[in-house]
């Protein structure tokens, strides 16, 4: 349940789940279901009127606003449908800023942005306004920012959502080897997960309740 | 970029991308430091102009005078007393009283005018006052059968330096007594404190016609040292005659100088309230900034940046535009004020502006610029800091 505009909204119900360190799951359903409810509470967006909600042993709705905010930067990273650059800064500052958030200095963050703008084929645009590029290449600077950190949880919201069928299969070809080689956690709303290939736990959601999970090895 | 230097990045390229609205806001602050400065520059200049007339034609920088009516001590004595003082530099008796003139035009026709007619001793005022300055036409040379009109009255009159005009003034028996005058000089003054409207005549001979023979007089008005300190000489005045009033320039002046600081503190307020104008117009500016950057708001507080980190951003706008506008101001502002410190400019009617440029007549325009936009920004910033992240990233 959370508040919108002044009313108290039942997105979620009961939902119960856990997902283990390097997995990669998709939450499903229709839309209004809840998906990005869900998402937005495990990234910490939103606070549950009720329930917790556990991050690496932590319980996250005991926590402060200040230390939610300081574990959103450190141990999440976010991957949104409408990319959400900022457009006023360049590709590189995009990458850079959860980096400066966190408190790392200027010449660092460069660095290990530049390296994840080449790792993502956007190696000669890291200098290029955020709004001068593609749909696809904006979703891989997207990818780029919401890894700098070296979060312990990517979050997806519908990330091919608004890309061409070509652009979103190189996007979750990308998200699937940042999820082998770096065994980072990704959980990725859609509501076609019959498109995300191989993944370890498909969540599916209808009414604000868990209709079925499956797991890749039942 | 520093520590936290990112926060001033955003700060820059959020204000920077809404150049038209940032150059609004920052030009609003520039022209209320360049307000506060030109009142500052300009009726501070009145001011002291008026202050640089009152000493040079009517008080000096010290007015003796009695209240209990003229200074019954000679002149004379007055003078060898205050010579002593090696700041004194000038001493001058004057003997006012008002006094109707009369003049007969060659067709026959008498004009007559009651004006104020001022005695003075033309040696001692060529160096206690600039009287001799304000001479227009003819000359200062005040031979005890001559006089000088103030030009409103020669004007009215009809006369020009040459003519002769009938002065009648009352004397201590309370009877008429006239004397007839030769003209020499016509006095006019565009600044304030000028004769136009008033008669020099020797002091001596005013004295004679009034049947007055111990040479008193209304005011003696004494010239300092430049840099003199005129309360100290005033205090070294009063020990020598405790029962006479030694007034410096800021006393003799006082009511006159307050009527027109009234005037500019009302002028003041006016200005004063376009420097709110420019407050709300900044706080317009960066609220609607902030309605605009609402989702980028949402999508920054998702990427960890803390709500009192969110406020600074736009406390930063504030201080960008405060700093813009400051400056140019001040730079405005300081350029207006050396073309007026070094052009002589006059104004209401005449009075030449007495502007003095120092560096510090910038701080508080300057300060008060920069404190109204950082001010106007504290409340887009806080507006900014209550978003909620997912409730901001839905809004479009």
């Amino acid at each position: 349940m959370y508040a919108g505009n002044g009313e108290a909204v039942e997105a979620l119900r009961g939902v119960n789940f856990d997902i283990e360190e390097g997995e990669f799951a998709l939450v499903a359903g229709p839309s209004g279901s809840g998906k990005s409810t869900l998402l937005n509470l495990i990234g910490l967006l939103d606070t549950p009127t009720d329930g917790h909600i556990i991050v690496d042993g932590l319980d996250t709705t005991r926590l402060s606003e200040s230390r939610r905010t300081q574990l959103r930067n450190g141990k999440i990273g976010f991957v949104f449908q409408f990319f959400n650059l900022i457009p006023e800064l360049t590709v590189i500052e995009n990458v850079m800023l959860p980096r400066l958030i966190g408190g790392t200095p200027n010449d660092k963050a460069k660095e290990e942005a530049a390296k994840l703008l080449k790792m993502v084929g956007l190696r000669d645009k890291i200098f290029a306004g955020a709004t001068q590029l593609s749909g696809g290449q904006m979703q891989r600077v997207a990818v780029a920012r919401a890894l700098v950190n070296q979060p312990a949880i990517i979050l997806a919201d519908e990330p091919t959502g608004n890309l061409d069928s070509k652009n979103a299969e190189e996007i979750i070809d990308l998200m699937h080897e940042l999820n082998k080689s770096n065994k980072q956690t990704f959980i990725m709303v859609t509501h076609a997960p019959e498109l995300m290939g191989d993944v370890d736990k498909v969540i599916r959601i209808k009414d604000g309740l868990i209709e079925k999970i499956d797991t890749k090895a039942a | 970029m520093a520590a936290k230097g990112y926060l001033f990045l955003l700060a820059r390229k959020f204000l920077f991308k809404r150049r038209g609205s940032t150059i609004l806001a920052s030009m609003g602050i520039a022209a209320t430091v360049f307000l506060i400065l030109f009142n500052a520059i300009v009726f501070g200049g009145v001011l002291n102009g008026v202050v640089r007339d009152l000493g040079d034609l009517r008080f000096g920088q010290i007015q003796i005078t009695n209240n209990k009516g003229d200074i019954t001590n000679p002149d004379y004595q007055i003078a060898t007393t205050l010579a002593q003082n090696p700041v004194i530099v000038a001493v001058a008796p004057r003997l006012t009283t008002v006094s109707e003139i009369n003049f007969t035009r060659v067709d026959g026709i008498v004009s007559k005018f009651r004006v104020e007619t001022v005695g003075v001793d033309p040696a001692l005022e060529a160096r206690a006052s600039k009287i001799e300055d304000t001479i227009v036409e003819g000359n200062f040379a005040l031979s005890q059968n001559a006089v000088v009109l103030g030009a409103t009255i020669a004007n009215d009159l009809g006369v020009q330096p040459g003519d002769s005009i009938i002065i009648k003034m009352f004397n201590t028996n309370g009877k008429p007594a006239t004397k007839r005058l030769i003209v020499v000089g016509i006095s006019k003054h565009e600044g304030f404190a000028g004769f136009d409207n008033s008669a020099i005549m020797h002091i001596q001979e005013m004295r004679k016609i009034r049947g007055i023979g111990t040479r008193p007089s209304t005011a003696v008005i004494v010239r300092l040292e430049e840099g003199a300190d005129t309360e100290t000489v005033k205090g070294w005045i009063k020990e020598r005659f405790p029962k006479l009033n030694a007034r410096t320039l800021e006393d003799a002046g006082l009511d006159i100088v307050r009527g027109i600081r009234q005037g500019v503190d009302f002028i003041n307020l006016v200005g004063y309230a376009g420097t709110v104008a420019t407050g709300l117009g900044i706080i317009t500016v960066l609220t609607m900034m902030v309605t605009g950057k609402t989702r980028d708001i949402g999508v920054l507080r998702s990427l960890g940046i803390q709500k009192r980190n969110i406020l600074l951003i736009f406390i930063i706008d504030g201080v960008i535009i405060g700093s813009i506008g400051a400056v140019a101001g001040a730079i405005l502002g300081t350029v207006t004020a050396l073309y007026f410190e070094s052009t002589n400019v006059a104004l209401f009617g005449g009075l030449v502006l007495y502007v003095k440029f120092t560096p510090d007549l910038l701080y508080f325009p300057v300060v008060a610029g920069f404190l109204i936009a950082v001010l106007s920004s504290i409340y887009p910033a806080w507006k900014a800091s209550t978003y909620e992240p997912a409730e901001a990233m839905r809004y479009f």
